[in-house]
């Protein structure tokens, strides 16, 4: 079986702690981002000038914090089956399930907190918890 | 006890299996790395194998099992394995008497 994760470099050997500081240095960069966005979108006179530079700022750590731990899991949420071995593809597996559901979450609280979007509220919390088993049900392939 | 050769795991799914692979990988003079690739897998899952946090599939253990040329309950386990060397000498020694 070829693998081309066997022959990458071992940048993934970091401890736990340091991928977590990583992961969360990412995430408060990315909020930051987002934040400054917010306060730039809504215009409120006399901040837009000095708020630049810090979206720039944000905007490439957010960047490199992506790619960081991209490569410090070499790639392995994102890469195809034909690269993985079994286990990096239960890790895959697992986490893109832990997303799915993270983003639900965030999309429904956000649409709450939304008043405009509310009326699509039931149609997407009805797509959130139907998704994966529509999915299953469209490609399992005919009972044995 | 947990010693590199009879490692337990209690993975997410919740079983549990021994295993003598660093054992084998050690007498063979194998690394991580070669292991990995002679198995066409990550050399990180070697790890995880060896330390019981991953539990193999039968595919991947009939491999092990035939690049070790040896059968798969000598290097796998559900209960806890005896040391290679006691197990090899206590049979000789039954052999004798």
């Amino acid at each position: 079986m070829s693998n081309a994760a066997v022959t990458r470099p071992s940048w993934g050997e970091w401890p736990r702690a340091k991928r977590r500081q990583l992961v969360l240095a990412t995430y408060a960069s990315f909020s930051a981002l987002t934040a400054a966005l917010w306060w730039q979108v809504n215009q409120i006179p006399g901040l837009e000038w000095w708020l630049v530079p810090w979206i720039g700022l944000f905007a490439l750590t957010s960047i490199a914090g992506l790619f960081a731990m991209r490569v410090v899991t070499q790639h392995v949420g994102e890469a195809d089956d034909a690269v993985l071995d079994e286990r990096q593809r239960f890790v895959r597996d697992s986490a893109h399930r832990s997303a799915y559901y993270t983003v639900c979450i965030l999309f429904t609280l956000a649409i709450i907190f939304s008043p405009k979007a509310l009326v699509v509220l039931p149609s997407a919390i009805l797509l959130f918890n139907t998704l994966p088993s529509a999915i299953i049900a469209w490609k399992e392939p005919e009972p044995a | 006890m947990n010693t590199p050769s009879r490692r337990k795991s209690s993975n997410s799914n919740g079983s549990s299996l021994h295993n003598r692979l660093s054992v084998l990988r050690a007498e063979r003079n194998l690394s991580r790395q070669d292991l990995a690739q002679a198995l066409g897998i990550n050399y990180q899952t070697v790890g995880y194998i060896e330390r019981g946090d991953f539990n193999p599939s039968l595919e991947l253990v009939f491999r092990i099992s035939e690049l070790f040329s040896l059968p798969i309950e000598a290097i796998f386990s559900r209960t806890p394995l005896t040391p290679l060397s006691e197990a090899v000498y206590s049979r000789k020694e039954q052999t004798f008497i």
